[in-house]
């Protein structure tokens, strides 16, 4: 069920959402993404629902990309970042490292220096990513896998209280597809990643590597989710530069098939052309048939 | 609006060895290449399947198309900036001037016999021989396109090639700037147009050629037998899939809507299918 909401005043926004039934996606499209943000997730319930006083939250963003279109918008991590601040949480750790220049291509780095300077950042998991035991911990199998075997990922991962996916959506050459369930890859060494690419039954065997990503997804489900579908690349992905389109949204949730199958459709693919969501859906990670599912569709 | 800047530099020299047997290790430009430009880092080299380790994402597309080994370099200048470089040695001419036509999208190029080069968006693209060579000019300060000229001028001098097109592509229009792309498996096909998951084309050699709203693509095959086979299955899995709408087809053609409301005619030839894209308005 999809509803749709021209949004007004915050106020109107606040009440149908509190008077509606609690949605499980929310898509916010408006010219800003900062406010985006704020609306997507505040249609949630608010950050207040995901982050405790106290909390230790991990945030991981698809950031390492030079090409617009093929990174997430600051602005959507900066808004994410106060909210969960607001919310109480104590510390916030990027579980990816983020180079300080990403900060750089957004207007709002200025006013909120302080509050990123605040923020920790994994510096050694940063393409592309060597094993190191003081910062990534080995992992023989993870029950309920059926092609992921042993993997090196970020210790982290299982420290933190909150974890919070932003991806953004945007074309991947093999999957068709990169968004929430595939950003996963960046808790991994990048030796890790390439065995999704070469231990398949052939060498970069799309349905090997969906399978794998959605396996990958049996490692810790994220709490939220927070799709960047402002400006995507649609081509040549994931690193660019290609055809782009602009679909100018926000969306929030927490069923990572779900996003991914909605996000894809949003930027113009098939939902069915993603091989992970089935096999998320498989794996019980989630619901591929988002329609069945409560969405609610804002324009600001 | 997107600025496209179009150069093209020819140089003409004797053939003096064949340019297969160099790595691209032993062609890239080095801090040697011109005065006053220093290696931030010494030059990265990776080889087959270490290519993951340079490509965050996309070194699935150069294996497909045939990849030998690459090397990456950033050159620093104090007045001029820095360049970032990347050359791809790949395990043909054919498989080069793909990468090439898919990596430059639609930025002009000029055919000349080596090398071809385009720039736009502050990225140099240059096919020479069985090399294809991507300069990033996104931290330059000054004189851009000046040290890039220099650059092919050094590669075309580094390795003398000729630029032979695969046979299939020599129809391509000689034009500066029309927009082609040359595919040599399904994964490329993917970033021009998805037919789905799996491969129901068996891409091996293809031309598409881009035109306002449009997309024609050229699908080769060794065998006319070979083709009317692919193409009897293309026509069912197109009737059957449920991802297209109004289909109608008989041996020779097809027609049929996507959901997008893109309207795909599909034509068997000898030993080759065409299939236009006509975009939804």
């Amino acid at each position: 069920m999809i509803k749709q909401v021209y949004f007004l005043m915050g106020l109107l926004f606040a009440g149908l959402i509190a008077s509606a039934e609690k949605p499980d996606i929310v898509s916010v499209k408006g010219p800003d993404a900062f406010v985006s943000t704020q609306h997507a997730v505040g249609g949630l319930g608010g950050m207040e629902q995901f982050v405790r006083p106290g909390n230790t939250v991990g945030i991981l963003v698809n950031s390492g990309f030079r090409e617009k279109g093929a990174y997430v918008d600051p602005d959507v991590v900066i808004a994410a970042i106060k909210m969960a601040f607001e919310a109480g949480a104590d510390d916030i750790v990027f579980l990816q490292h983020i180079v300080p220049e990403y900060w750089e291509r957004t207007e709002l780095e200025p006013q909120y220096r302080e509050m990123i300077a605040r923020t920790r950042t994994i510096e050694i998991n940063q393409f592309p990513s060597e094993f190191h035991e003081d910062y990534f911990m080995q992992i023989e199998h993870l029950e309920g896998a059926l092609a992921l075997g042993e993997m090196e990922v970020v210790k982290e991962i299982f420290e933190i209280d909150v974890f919070i996916n932003i991806p953004i959506a945007k074309n991947h050459t093999l999957t068709t597809l990169t968004n929430s369930m595939k950003n996963l890859m960046g808790l991994k060494t990048r030796a890790s990643n390439v065995k999704f690419h070469l231990d398949g039954p052939d060498r970069n065997d799309p349905d090997y590597l969906a399978q794998s990503i959605a396996d990958l997804n049996l490692l810790r489900p994220a709490d939220l989710i927070i799709s960047d579908v402002t400006y995507s690349i649609i081509t040549n992905g994931p690193s660019g530069p290609g055809e782009t389109v602009a679909p100018g949204k926000v969306v929030a949730g927490i069923d990572p098939v779900a996003m991914d199958a909605y996000c894809a459709e949003l930027i113009g693919f098939f939902a069915e052309d993603v091989l992970s969501v089935e096999k998320g859906y498989l794996l019980g990670l989630g619901e591929k048939d988002y329609q069945k599912l409560t969405i609610v569709e804002v324009e600001l | 609006m997107k600025q496209k800047i179009l150069f093209i530099f020819l140089i003409v020299c004797g053939i003096a060895f064949s340019s297969k047997g160099q790595t691209a290790q032993e062609v890239i430009p080095g801090p040697e290449w011109q005065e006053g430009w220093a290696a931030s880092y010494e030059v990265m080299s990776y080889e087959g399947d270490d290519l993951f380790f340079l490509i965050n994402g996309g070194a699935d597309l150069y294996m497909e198309y045939g990849f030998a080994d690459v090397a990456a370099v950033e050159l620093s200048h104090p007045e001029k900036g820095n360049l970032y470089i990347e050359l791809y040695r790949m395990d043909s001419d054919s498989a080069a001037f793909g990468i090439f036509s898919l990596r430059k999208g639609d930025i002009s190029v000029k055919i000349y016999p080596a090398p071809w080069a385009a720039y736009g968006d502050d990225v140099l693209h240059v096919w020479n021989g069985n090399f294809y060579m991507m300069v990033s000019g996104g931290q330059m300060k000054t004189a851009t396109l000046e040290t890039f000229t220099k650059l092919v001028a050094y590669l075309a001098d580094k390795v003398p090639a000729e630029n032979e097109l695969p046979a299939v592509a020599r129809q391509l229009p000689d034009s500066e700037s029309s927009h082609y792309a040359y595919l040599m498996g399904p994964l490329a096909l993917n970033n021009i147009y998805s037919f789905g998951p799996g491969d129901v084309f068996h891409t091996r050699e293809a031309v598409v050629l881009f035109e306002e709203n449009q997309k024609h693509l050229n699908f080769y095959y060794e065998s006319e037998p070979l083709a009317k086979e692919v193409f009897a299955g293309v026509r069912a899995y197109m009737e059957n899939s449920g991802r297209f709408n109004d289909f109608q087809g008989d041996q020779r053609s097809f027609h049929a809507v996507d959901r997008r409301g893109n309207r795909l005619l599909g034509k068997s030839g000898e030993k080759m299918i065409q299939v236009t894209v006509e975009e939804a308005e």
